[in-house]
């Protein structure tokens, strides 16, 4: 079973991301910032990480960073799910390690599912 | 919080545009994300695995759902619209192969042609297609958006037809529907951002009048041209150009 860890802020989406990955029997843990995401890694070990860009305190962006910079934590695939995707966040999100941009509106739960799936397996 | 996000990029010029700018921007951001969790929650209870529905619950969420996607749809053209007017275009150009991208679209709009007994016909000219250096997401939204009204402004049971041809200097996309056309004293506003026509609004109440202004700003983003001959009670056909690039 594979292990996700899902940081977004907004407590509905990460209600129903959460669901949907259960629903595929993905482990689950969910944290609502960046300082609840590094605590989390802490004790479970994701092969994925699902990372929202604006969150209270550190936003994405810097967070990705942290985990990229960590000898423990950069090999483990990150996917950016946003509302955000002007071209020059999806560059830089990229640019720093993400293996890629999903803007949420443009997605049903199911599709995010299946591109962490497709994602999973290329790692 | 948000607003760390935005500061900065590019400003406007004015504070009235840069209030205005900001507003849509923010505002679009923000709509979003309730926008996606109904989109996805509805999702949840329509796959029935946390409890089964009857009929009328599922024609109910379908409902839902078909309105909360044309919220998402408004919203997105909203921030298309601001990034636009923020100066915020920015192309992520590549060679892409036209003919493949026009036919992506057209299977994406199979079903609506479908449920309207459209028939379609598409020329492209024969011999080597030239590559072309475009944003592909942003050049497919043109075809997009022209196909779909070409869909929604026909009658149904009608016809389009839709050329891909190579010009000297210029590939030229055309397509054709056979429905009301535009009335001659309003064809100059067309492309204006939320501008209607009376025919259009007749057939489809709900639409925003900014499909047409956000077509025109990615065709000139790349340099294009963007421009329609309509007949009213004849029909009408958009075309648009880009540039060929060479090699």
């Amino acid at each position: 079973m594979s292990k996700i860890l899902v940081i977004e802020d907004d407590p509905a989406i990460r209600k129903a991301v959460a669901e949907g990955l259960r629903q595929d029997d993905f482990e689950v843990e969910t944290g609502g910032d960046a300082e609840q995401g590094m605590e989390i890694l802490g004790r479970f070990e994701p092969n994925l990480i699902l990372l929202d860009l604006i969150l209270p305190g550190k936003n994405g962006f810097e967070f990705l960073k942290e985990i990229k910079a960590s000898v423990k934590l950069s090999k483990i695939p990150v996917i950016i799910l946003s509302n955000l995707g002007d071209q020059e966040e999806v560059q830089q999100a990229l640019k720093l390690g993400a293996e890629d941009f999903l803007i949420k509106a443009d997605y049903n739960l199911s599709e995010v599912v299946e591109i962490i799936k497709k994602h999973l397996s290329k790692s | 919080m948000i607003a760390n996000f935005f500061s900065t990029k590019n400003k406007p010029k004015s504070l009235e545009e840069q209030l205005k700018t900001d507003f849509v921007t923010l505002s679009s951001h923000q709509l979003r994300t309730p926008l996606s969790a109904v989109k996805w929650f509805t999702e949840i209870l329509l796959q029935q695995k946390v409890g089964k529905l009857n009929k009328k619950q599922v024609d109910y969420l379908n409902e839902i759902h078909r309105s909360n996607e044309r919220a998402i749809a408004l919203v997105s053209d909203l921030l298309q619209v601001s990034r636009v007017e923020a100066g915020r275009l920015h192309l992520d150009l590549a060679k892409v192969d036209l003919i493949s991208l026009l036919e992506e679209v057209i299977g994406a709009n199979k079903l609506s042609l479908e449920s309207n007994q459209l028939t379609f016909h598409l020329e492209i000219v024969k011999g080597p297609f030239p590559l072309v250096k475009i944003d592909k997401t942003k050049i497919k939204r043109v075809f997009q958006n022209l196909f779909t009204n070409a869909i929604k402004y026909s009658s149904r049971g009608g016809h389009i037809d839709i050329a891909l041809k190579k010009a000297e200097k210029d590939i030229i996309f055309s397509v054709t529907d056979y429905g009301l056309g535009i009335p001659i004293e309003q064809q100059d506003r067309l492309f204006e951002k939320f501008f209607r026509g009376s025919n259009a609004v007749k057939i489809q109440p709900d639409g925003t009048g900014l499909g047409l202004f956000i077509a025109k700003s990615l065709v000139e983003a790349h340099k294009g041209k963007i421009w329609f001959e309509s007949t009213e009670g004849k029909g009408t056909t958009f075309y648009f150009s880009l540039p060929i690039t060479g090699k």
